[in-house]
């Protein structure tokens, strides 16, 4: 297990949690295992916890899946503090350089029968936390998501970008 | 992730999914629920009131099914999701192609109107 608890280093009296997968499709679980109880931690709400949970699966699974086309091995990190009643996750890869927040998703479906299957994944991180942000830092790509502790309900409508 | 089937009726079978539809749970029921469905003009009614957490590879997993439902002259209806599934499935545009109902009731009534 490589979760630790680490106190912060800007003194606040918060803790900040971290987590070291390996890039394989059954490290996935653990990351939405290490979610719940860091969410339980750090006095999430249930719905924040489901919210940071899709996010972070979404993200990770797309990393995994299409960050590594050579099929090397390699790790990614994540990080998740409360930072002025935010919950903030960062996760960091060494993949290829993808931004998922510039990334084209089909439009929203009018039937079922024009539906595609796929590029649902990205949507929901977009849609499920109301900050996103990614950066190309020292050579990995590193995706911050945030969202706050109180009122998400409220701030998930407005973080409603796409017109789909 | 676990899938419970119960004929109600000669072409109407109720399908409760339990557990989270994520990467592993989806993987799980895949191959029970595609074969389950795969008859001709059937109707489905998939109750998700037991799905605590729905990702991506989940919705996929339902719309590969809707989709050979409809390619077979059935239908496949949506029920009982919790708020939160009901939430992703809003956000992915789901419940915008594939009719979902808050209880099991509406959804019978409205398979049997159509």
């Amino acid at each position: 297990m490589l979760a630790q608890q680490s106190p912060c280093p800007s003194g606040f009296g918060s803790v900040i949690r971290r987590l070291s997968i390996q890039n394989e499709v059954a490290a996935i679980s653990e990351v939405s295992r290490w979610i719940a109880e860091s969410g339980r931690a750090l006095g999430f709400s249930h719905t924040l916890t489901f919210h940071v949970d899709l996010a972070a699966s979404e993200a990770i699974a797309n990393t995994i899946c299409y960050g590594y086309p050579d099929g090397s091995r390699g790790e990614i990190e994540l990080c998740l503090e409360v930072v002025n009643g935010q919950a903030m996750l960062e996760i960091e890869d060494s993949g290829i350089p993808f931004n998922p927040l510039e990334a084209h998703t089909p439009p929203t479906a009018r039937s079922l029968e024009e539906a595609q299957i796929g590029g649902l994944g990205i949507r929901l991180i977009r849609r499920s936390m109301p900050m996103c942000n990614y950066e190309w830092r020292n050579g990995h790509n590193v995706l911050i998501l945030g969202s706050p502790l109180k009122g998400f309900e409220e701030t998930l409508t407005l973080a409603e970008t796409e017109t789909g | 992730m676990k899938m419970f089937t119960d004929k109600i009726d000669s072409n109407v079978t109720l399908i409760k999914l339990i557990g989270r539809m994520d990467i592993q749970g989806a993987e799980e029921i895949d191959i029970k629920f595609s074969g389950t469905t795969a008859v001709n003009n059937g109707i489905f009614i998939v109750d998700l009131s037991g799905v605590e957490f729905l990702a991506s590879i989940g919705i996929r997993s339902i719309l590969v099914t809707a989709k050979a439902v409809v390619a077979r002259k059935g239908q496949l209806v949506l029920c009982s999701p919790t708020p939160l599934v009901a939430g992703v499935l809003e956000m992915a545009g789901i419940s915008a192609i594939i009719p979902v109902f808050d209880n099991f009731e509406d959804a019978r009534s409205a398979i049997t109107l159509s």
